[in-house]
């Protein structure tokens, strides 16, 4: 099949995230001239990766328990309270808000520029 | 090539914007054989849960390296410390073990 032959050719730069902006997201909450050691940041790089798993995961337990096959931004919310960073949850519907805004002014002035 | 270093403090006003590329995270949701489909806009929570994920961790450890004789440096230790110290990161002692 198409998809799992697809699943087999990513490479690890595919699943690896680049680490010079979890480097910057961190100094971003540290006092400056704070240093972080280099396996420090390897092991932030690889609990990033672990904890997109830890969420989707949960995530699609409510996708699954709603008989729905595509995960929704709800069920991220929901799942927010199940692997208890429910204090993570008022800022990323504040930016999904946003978000959702841009997508959709987006996709008008690009269906107003084909009805030109 | 020089490397833009510059540190991201979290945002202030809401941007409805993500630091992490999105397509690599819909790329290691993808991985999870019990996954269907992941909406876009879901990605983008999960991206920037991402990135906030990142920041607490970085703050936790920092917590740790200052217990104590207090350090400049965060070290592997702090985030082991971190992760037995926060129910919230038990999921991370395979990948962080002391």
């Amino acid at each position: 099949r198409k998809d799992s032959a697809s699943k087999d050719n990513v490479t690890i730069e595919d699943v690896t995230l680049p680490k010079s902006i979890i480097m910057r997201l961190a100094k971003g909450v540290l006092p400056p001239n704070t240093q972080i050691q280099a396996n420090a940041i390897l092991a932030m790089s690889k609990s990033a990766t672990v904890f997109i798993n830890h969420l989707a995961n949960a995530a699609n337990e409510h996708t699954q328990n709603s008989n729905k096959k595509t995960i929704m931004p709800a069920d991220v919310f929901a799942a927010l309270d199940d692997i208890e960073f429910p204090f993570f949850r008022e800022r990323l519907e504040a930016e999904f808000k946003k978000f959702n805004e841009t997508q959709t002014t987006k996709r008008n002035t690009y269906r107003r520029k084909v009805a030109a | 090539m020089p490397y833009n270093t510059t540190a991201i403090p979290p945002r202030k006003e809401v941007t409805g914007q993500t630091q992490l590329p999105l397509s690599r995270v819909k790329k290691i949701v993808a991985q999870d054989q019990d996954i269907n489909i992941c909406s876009n806009n879901a990605a983008f929570v999960i991206t920037l849960a991402t990135e906030m994920f990142i920041q607490y961790l970085a703050g936790e450890s920092f917590t740790m390296a200052k217990l104590g004789k207090p350090r400049r440096n965060i070290q592997y230790k702090d985030l082991a410390a971190a992760v037995s110290h926060h129910d919230n990161l038990e999921f991370l002692e395979d990948v962080i073990p002391k």
